[in-house]
């Protein structure tokens, strides 16, 4: 056990794992030379922690974006989409975006039962994740094993 | 082979470095770790230090509530419960004497304080005996506390009897965040000492564990005439706790304690069945006891669950010439469920059956001496979302106890949040206090003197069995407020309203024969017919100033007006309000110093007794710590700075009370 002398914010703890998790995931049709589009709505703390995280880093050569975005917005752009519960639209950015190859990530109890993908939830004072693998699959989305072996996976119901 | 002596994962050997606190070519360490170079491991092990979940239900919570976190207890250098509970506010802490303290909640307080209830993992520690708390035998390794809960105001709907004025619920870590080695020592003036050794693990994947030995050693108090009180006492405590993550929706936890105490204490006794004599003694205290707690939930939704619990405890206390024998077995149903959009409902059922044998002590008997009381208790609570910013909650708790039969505890709270950071509560609640085996079942020898013809005269105090049940209806009304990300300040004000309050009532002397030699007996009988009214306020804040610095000031006052019933010849009651401090001020003071050092400082200020004869006094407590690297602490903590010794209290019943010296510690926290 490790004694932990600063404070770390829920927000940049959420957004060091949002950059981890693009290590972790391939999307279909992706290129070399197109940029990692990492989008934010609805959580301006976590958009401004991500820009620190992802100045100037790529990840498998591609230069990683953050984009704030308000709905209603095209999200055809975006790799990743964090919807963050500061907003009231939460249900809709997600309705559009399940359409789309987005991996999509929330902070809400009800995330991954609205057909989100994977859902931070704080457990003793940790951040935990659970991926939808169902949800993954049917994007077109591959997450490592090494990802999903740090997660608590969920199904759909059937 | 350039390869051979590359890092293969060079983010992870810069977050190891990070963690170590070893520069990494700064000049000085950075306000926050590089979570950028970190692994997903590492994240996976950071802890978040914003609000939770959890406290923000509680900012939302129709009561006044004060958390004491984990970081609260490790700075404060408090090497027991009662002193960790004196930071906060509405909570007078009295030590006594060496092992006894007096704790309440919102007055009346003294060794039994009959009025707060008090649960380690929700199990009760409130002892039927006497309606109180032997708080030496609530050993939990301070390192292991995850929080405590101290809720101000009745928690008879939720809680039960007793939790008149309030609720202590102390909640260990679960085994889960405990793993590896854990060993701590602290030695320091006056003798005191304290070892902890303890280790955690997994039991297979879902499994977690940890296993604890626990000694602690305390010198003597000073009598009040400056020579040492024979009160040092030691404690060995073993326990362990396991919790399982059986399924997804499946959670078990097992946990249980063995503990011994050997103590001293200075009493005064009158003897019945020698001659007649009073004597002031040296008495030894001891104490074996242990317990085993279970508890199963099962989580259907976040909106959804049931939890059953059971516990057994059992002790033996020797105090006083006499040994006192419990044994307690509990079982305990909750669950919690939406009706609705609007309705989020918790409702459960509890048993209760607990044995005792009373023997009889130097100057006390109880008739019968053994006896075996069954609790039956059932509660409903339905928190209704009538609109977005308004919660109104109703529930109510009926009890059959042994002693008084059913009783009802309803309670109506309204929560009014206009902004997502303030909110505004009110709350009406009835509670009641269950008789206790002193209350109805006990004879004291008191006092004797000699009268005319060369005879005695004995004062003898009995309960009656035909005790009313204490209640309690308080008003109450709080306001709370997060300003902003560095102040949140959080103020309460109560008005109770106490009936059937325990007075002391004397009859007419008569000549009693028995036991022998023949001798006056004058009866004092232990009755219900007073009433009181009390009134007050907490009030405390959470100061960031900076980043690395946070002040907690919290203030406290009450009024107390207690009188005796028409036809009641009680002379006591009306003392009540000199033996609760009227005002109560705190300052602590959190800071982060660099090169990983703490200063922590505490400051209290405590109105007087005048019903005891006892001055107000200050309290100064400081602690310097010192985080060696990732697996070592040192810190070193004075206590009760500001003067040699002082009186806390005054005595209790027929136990003398004693000086608590200043006095200072050092101590080394390993982790591995």
């Amino acid at each position: 056990m490790k004694m932990q002398s600063q404070e770390i914010e829920e927000y940049q703890l959420k957004a060091a794992f949002l950059f981890n998790f693009t290590k972790f995931i391939s999307w279909p049709q992706a290129d070399a030379s197109s940029k990692l589009t990492v989008c934010v709505v609805s959580a301006k703390e976590v958009a401004g922690a991500l820009e620190v995280v992802t100045k100037g880093k790529s990840v498998d050569a591609r230069q990683v974006v953050v984009q704030q975005l308000s709905f209603p917005a095209t999200l055809e752009t975006c790799q990743l989409l964090f919807i963050g519960n500061n907003g009231k639209k939460a249900e809709e950015v997600l309705m559009a975006a399940k359409k789309l190859p987005i991996v999509t990530v929330g902070e809400d109890e009800k995330f991954l039962r609205r057909g989100g993908m994977i859902n931070f939830v704080l457990e003793e004072g940790k951040l935990r994740f659970e991926i939808n693998t169902d949800a993954a699959r049917r994007a077109g989305i591959n997450i490592s094993s090494k990802l999903l072996n740090l997660a608590k996976i969920v199904r759909d119901k059937s | 082979m350039r390869q051979k002596f590359l890092p293969t994962r060079p983010i992870t050997f810069l977050a190891i470095l990070v963690l170590l606190g070893v520069k990494t070519g700064a000049q000085a360490p950075s306000p926050t770790p590089d979570l950028t170079v970190m692994s997903l491991e590492d994240l996976m092990n950071v802890e978040v230090t914003s609000v939770s979940k959890k406290e923000q239900k509680l900012s939302q919570a129709a009561a006044a509530v004060y958390v004491i976190t984990q970081e609260d207890i490790r700075r404060s250098g408090a090497i027991n419960i009662p002193d960790v509970l004196r930071m906060a506010p509405g909570v007078d802490v009295a030590q006594i004497s060496g092992h006894l303290w007096a704790i309440s909640i919102r007055g009346f307080g003294e060794r039994f304080t009959d009025k707060v209830l008090v649960l380690i993992d929700g199990r009760s520690v409130y002892t039927p005996t006497n309606s109180g708390v032997n708080w030496d035998q609530q050993d939990v390794p301070l390192e292991d506390i995850e929080r405590i809960e101290v809720i101000r105001g009745p928690g008879g709907t939720v809680w039960g009897a007793n939790a008149v004025n309030g609720v202590i619920n102390i909640i260990t870590k679960s085994a889960k965040t405990t793993h590896g080695g854990l060993i701590t020592a602290a030695a320091g003036s006056n003798g005191n000492a304290q070892e902890l050794v303890q280790y955690g693990g997994a039991i297979g994947p879902k499994g977690s564990y940890r296993v604890f030995g626990n000694y602690v050693n305390v010198g003597n108090t000073t009598a009040v005439d400056g020579t040492p009180a024979p009160d040092n006492w030691h404690t060995s405590h073993g326990g362990f706790r396991t919790d399982w993550d059986i399924s997804r929706r499946d959670a078990l936890t097992v946990q249980g304690d063995l503990l011994g105490i050997h103590a001293g204490d200075t009493v005064s006794e009158t003897f019945f069945n020698a001659l007649p004599l009073q004597a002031t003694l040296n008495t030894k205290t001891t104490v074996g006891g242990g317990n085993l707690l279970a508890r199963w939930s099962r989580t259907f939704s976040p909106n959804s669950d049931i939890s059953i619990q059971s516990y057994y405890d059992a002790y033996n206390r020797y105090e006083e010439g006499g040994l006192e024998n419990r044994k307690t077995f509990d079982l305990d149903f909750h669950h919690h469920f939406a009706a609705g959009p609007r309705n989020d409902i918790v409702w459960g059922l509890g048993y209760r059956v607990t044995g005792d044998n009373l023997g009889p002590e130097f100057s006390k008997i109880f008739t019968p001496q053994q006896r075996t009381d069954h609790l039956y208790s059932a509660f409903i609570q339905d928190e209704i979302r009538a609109t977005n910013l308004l919660r109104l909650t109703l529930g109510s708790k009926v009890e059959h106890n042994g002693y008084t039969g059913v009783e009802f505890e309803p309670s109506a709270q309204l929560v009014w949040t206009p902004t997502k950071r303030q909110a505004v509560w009110i709350s009406i609640a009835r509670a009641i206090r269950q008789p206790a085996r002193t209350d109805t079942d006990i004879q004291i020898a008191l006092a004797t003197f000699p009268v005319d013809n060369g005879n005695f005269a004995l004062v003898e105090l009995s309960g009656s069995r035909l005790r009313a049940t204490e209640r309690v209806l308080a008003y109450q009304l709080g306001y709370r407020a997060q300003v902003n990300k560095y102040l949140s300040f959080d103020l309460a004000g109560f008005s109770n309203h106490y009936s059937n309050v325990q007075t002391t009532e004397s009859g007419d002397p008569f000549f009693s024969a028995s036991p022998g030699p023949p001798h006056l007996l004058v009866p004092l009988t232990f009755e219900d017919d007073a009433h009181a009214w009390t009134y007050g306020g907490e009030a405390f804040a959470h100061w960031n100033v900076i980043r690395r610095w946070r002040i907690s000031p919290g203030y406290a006052f009450i009024h107390i007006n207690a009188n005796p019933d028409p036809g009641s010849n009680d002379t006591m009651v009306a003392g009540l309000g000199g033996v609760t401090p009227h005002h109560k001020f705190e300052v602590r003071s959190l800071l982060n110093l660099p090169h990983n050092l703490d200063l922590d400082s505490a400051f209290y200020y405590i109105g007087s007794l005048p019903g005891e004869g006892l001055p107000s006094y200050g309290r100064f407590d400081s602690r310097l710590g010192w985080r060696a690297g990732e697996h070592t602490e040192f810190s070193v903590v004075g206590q009760n700075l500001l003067t040699p010794r002082h009186s806390e209290d005054g005595d209790a019943f027929n136990l003398s009370h004693t000086q608590i010296k200043r006095s200072v510690y050092g101590k080394i926290t390993w982790r591995f």
